[in-house]
């Protein structure tokens, strides 16, 4: 599959990375469950069109949901992929370790995503890694019981 | 313009959110305005819609407060030549780009949190002038309240400043 992705740059390559290294985890909590990859195209400012991949999830031959990725350019955050079941819609965001701050003070190369700055603007931020938002701020790391609360909001399929 | 603004808008914006919720989870509204099931992503879209109205909404309230208080920090100077200086800043003052004065308060608060506000600014604008479809979009927010705390938190700094002067 990574042949097919058009890398443009590093933080895009970061970012397909970080998504597939969280995919990898949501199988190996997902037992019985049949999960597919697809490949979409994705369009931002500060990047060429890259492919990166959506997770299809099925449960008994059904759909559950699907994580579909949205970006590399986040405010205030490293990534975001939306988890969207036939219910409801929930974003998953990247937060990555704090970058030092540059010296160029244009509005591309500005960081904005140093640690105190994201325990002010998040509720629930504890160091880098990829987290549940369910909304009004509220944030929670993803793990085997807070992936499968958002899989449950979002599709309403309750065994998990 | 007061620092309440912010709340009233995020308010709005809760109930809003809240009522799109509950028509979602209301089987007989649903059926009523015939959404079916494969219509739920029509609705996610059209809240999304909503949510960019409202961020264009808060940043415009930003946008007042920040003129305001920098305008009338300009016209607290009270010697006559500052005085007919004031005037024509006054004047010109809506015409100087935001990024201008989102560069003045660098000097008061982390310039992160400035540089945040500009990535908001950017996508204000992308809404704000018609989202080219399919083409580069500029970094699209994780959450909407992200978006409103980040403004408020520069918000409250630049109401806090003034009133110190």
């Amino acid at each position: 599959m990574t042949e097919d992705i058009d890398f443009n740059d590093a933080v895009v390559e970061e970012f397909i990375q970080n998504l597939q290294l969280m995919y990898r985890e949501v199988k190996s909590w997902l037992t019985g469950f049949v999960c597919k990859e697809n490949l979409i195209e994705i369009y931002e400012e500060y990047a060429l069109p890259y492919k990166a991949p959506e997770l299809y999830i099925y449960k008994n031959d059904g759909f559950l949901c699907k994580i579909k990725p949205v970006g590399a350019h986040i405010i205030a955050a490293d990534g975001r992929a939306d988890l969207i079941g036939k219910r409801d819609k929930l974003s998953i965001a990247l937060l990555k370790e704090s970058r030092a701050v540059k010296a160029n003070s244009d509005t591309k190369s500005e960081q904005t995503d140093n640690e105190d700055l994201r325990k002010d603007l998040y509720l629930g931020y504890e160091g880098a890694g990829w987290y549940v938002c369910w909304g009004k701020r509220r944030i929670t790391k993803i793990s085997s019981e807070s992936f499968s609360e958002a899989m449950e909001s979002v599709s309403g399929y309750k065994n998990f | 313009m007061d620092i309440r603004i912010f709340d009233e808008i995020q308010k709005r914006y809760d109930l809003t959110e809240s009522l799109f919720k509950l028509l979602r989870k209301n089987t007989a509204v649903r059926e009523e305005i015939l959404w079916k099931r494969e219509h739920f992503s029509d609705t996610d879209e059209a809240l999304e819609f909503i949510r960019d109205l409202f961020i264009i909404d808060f940043f415009a309230a930003f946008e007042r407060l920040l003129r305001d208080r920098l305008s009338a920090s300009v016209v607290s100077q009270d010697d006559e030549l500052s005085q007919r200086l004031s005037e024509i800043i006054l004047r010109e003052s809506e015409y100087i780009k935001i990024e201008y004065l989102l560069d003045i308060l660098k000097n008061f608060t982390d310039p992160q949190r400035v540089g945040l506000i500009k990535q908001i600014k950017r996508y204000r604008d992308w809404i704000a002038h018609g989202r080219k479809p399919l083409s580069q979009s500029p970094a699209k927010p994780v959450d909407i309240y992200i978006v409103f705390e980040a403004i408020r938190l520069v918000a409250v700094l630049v109401d806090t400043q003034s009133v110190e002067r």
